[in-house]
């Protein structure tokens, strides 16, 4: 295998510019996809760009949105109160977070594990690619994905979905050229290289911003705590939470042994049930014993 | 805690899938229970060795029907069971809809056999005569032992992996608990013996056998209650909110009380309500295990928990 490359995307300088979001759609070739739109009179049309929250316009990720920059409006009141709803009319002291979203390329990746089709697969970057002319459809990867990265659909498949999410640029690694998001983006928010390289900087990052005072920075998925690593790892400004990521993610398989041992305790409970039930000799006492009734 | 952005992506399992962990189930629990009948019940279980043949192919075939409707690509169905690059076959044994996929197509392989010889008994002579040798060669000695010992540890396979298949995900309410391939095993296996009883019932008027499916259904419910019970405790913080929601209540009502505690009670009581009685309790424990189901399958999809789903 080729050294493992990935994503370490540094969510204190990104502007919400969604540069990668585009140039993502321009790569791969993904048309446009409007996020759901307010209704009635007072809306006219039907595209309205934004989605009444905040600055996004897109949503979230989706079959055709492979990359979403999410616009987090953090804002904490004189008593410490803090609040991240937009809608919330009482905000002060408003904080953007901002943090282009794409799939984790995990070291353990769920949705590579359950998938059964064989479909999902690991390339010799260590990147995790869903061959299109493989999948079938079942959705067993949608439903293991603890970041709700992969969605259903698809426009050559005319409606009838498989499983759709960011390629890491498969196409264009093999060219030995860099994601089109990360070479898009203007600020270096998304760097791209060699995971251990990037591990490297992104400590000196975060040890920069805790001595200028901001000891909320931390790493997340650099290490091997969530799911043995991720490829595509940040740089946060605050619980993971706030930006829509699970603080511990888990391995669905580990849930197979464990299930399956008091299936098996059960079976053979429910056994010794059947057999003390349906015992020969019991039931024909019990049948003489209403043909003595009678 | 902050309001989170998304999650968990909805796996959309409908309608489809509940039916097919339904029929399953009941298929799954009928050759469970055929392998005891045949192994401990002697002569007097022939009805009921009939019936345990007869039902589980063709729900099997409905549930084969309903799994690749169910698929984004049905054509695609056969990639689960071979390498379509490769044309070696597709595996992976830790992965529950991988091995599930195998499960069902050797399971209804078993089905089928069993499924033909009870018609080859029924039609001899003619086309059907020629294959007599069928029927005894599954019925009786060593290969009808090992037959049904086989069709027996299947149906347990196939009726407790579909719980592993939700488990083996990180949706809330099935991941979080290890308890549902144990509740879905012994749900199939009550629900296959209350279909027993109002089938057997119907054709026959052996009521030593009808008592004695009774009797195994007792266990197999106060089984399930237990296995509910443990299922709620290990859901720990998040059973709460799962029981206020209607799919909570569905278990509750539909399984629980009406599924389960009602023909507890009405096996207890035979003349309750006179001779609709048994009719009742089958009828109700069979309702319940499709609410077992539906409720499963859709809080783990719509219920929001934790933040982690956005329904």
């Amino acid at each position: 295998m080729a050294q493992a490359l990935g994503f370490y995307t540094d969510t204190t300088v990104c502007i919400g510019c969604k540069a990668c979001q585009v140039a993502c759609h321009q790569w791969n070739d993904l048309p446009a996809e409007l996020a759901e739109q307010p209704t009635g009179p007072d809306h006219p049309g039907e595209t309205r760009p934004l989605t009444g929250m905040s600055y996004d316009n897109t949503g979230s990720l989706s079959d055709l949105n492979w990359r979403h920059v999410k616009f987090i409006e953090k804002s904490q009141a004189s008593d410490g109160t803090l609040s991240y709803l937009p809608t919330d009319a009482s905000r002060e002291n408003l904080q953007w977070l901002m943090m282009s979203d794409v799939c984790k390329h995990c070291v353990q990746a769920p949705c590579l594990d359950v998938c059964p089709t064989g479909a999902i697969m690991r390339t010799e970057f260590d990147s995790v690619y869903i061959q299109q002319d493989v999948c079938n459809g079942c959705r067993d990867c949608v439903a293991a994905c603890p970041f709700g990265v992969i969605h259903m659909g698809g426009p050559e498949n005319e409606g009838k979905g498989i499983a759709k999410k960011c390629t890491l640029c498969y196409d264009r690694l093999q060219h030995s050229l860099a994601p089109a998001c990360s070479q898009a983006c203007p600020t270096a928010s998304i760097q791209f290289g060699p995971i251990e390289e990037l591990k490297t900087r992104a400590e000196a990052r975060v040890e920069q911003l805790h001595s200028m005072g901001m000891s909320e920075a931390r790493l997340y998925g650099a290490d091997e705590t969530i799911l043995g690593g991720l490829n595509a790892f940040y740089l946060l400004m605050d619980e993971p939470e706030v930006y829509g990521l699970p603080s511990n993610p888990k391995v669905p398989a580990r849930n197979v042994g464990p299930t399956n041992l008091w299936s098996l305790g059960t079976a053979i409970l429910m056994g010794i049930a059947g057999l003390v039930s349906f015992r020969k000799r019991r039931m024909d006492t019990f049948a003489e014993q209403r043909r003595e009734v009678r | 805690m902050p309001p989170v952005d998304r999650l968990m992506e909805n796996p959309h399992w409908n309608w489809m899938i509940v039916v097919y962990f339904f029929l399953g189930g009941i298929a799954g629990g009928c050759a469970f229970i055929s392998g005891l009948a045949a192994l401990f019940g002697g002569e007097r279980m022939r009805p009921v060795l009939r019936w345990t043949a007869l039902i589980p192919f063709p729900l099997l075939s409905i549930s084969g029907i309903l799994l690749i409707a169910d698929l984004g690509r049905p054509e695609r169905f056969w990639h689960m069971m071979i390498q379509n690059r490769t044309g070696w076959p597709m595996f992976k044994y830790w992965s529950p809809m991988s091995y599930g996929s195998w499960l069902l197509l050797i399971f209804s392989g078993l089905a089928f056999v069993n499924f033909v010889a009870v018609i080859i008994d029924d039609r001899q002579g003619g086309f059907f005569g020629r294959f007599s040798w069928l029927p005894r060669l599954i019925r009786g000695g060593v290969l009808g032992t090992t037959f049904q010992v086989l069709l027996m540890v299947f149906g347990y396979l196939f009726g407790s992996y579909t719980g592993a298949l939700v488990a083996a995900t990180n949706q809330p309410i099935w991941s979080d608990s290890t308890m549902l391939g144990a509740l879905f095993f012994i749900s199939g296996v009550s629900a296959a013996l209350s279909l027993l009883i109002l089938l057997v019932g119907w054709r026959s008027h052996d009521h030593a056998v009808v008592h004695q499916l009774e009797t195994a259904d007792n266990w197999a419910m106060l089984l399930e209650l237990a296995i509910i019970g443990l299922f709620l405790v290990l859901l720990g913080g998040i059973a709460w909110p799962f029981l206020r929601h209607r799919y909570g209540i569905t278990l509750l009502v539909g399984t629980v009380l009406l599924g389960l505690l009602v023909p507890l009670l009405l096996h207890w009581q035979p003349r309750l309500l006179g001779r609709v009685t048994p009719v009742l309790a089958a009828s109700l424990a069979l309702i319940g295990g499709y609410a077992l189901r539906y409720s499963i399958v859709y809080a783990g999809q719509e219920i929001p928990i934790d933040g982690r789903m956005q329904g």
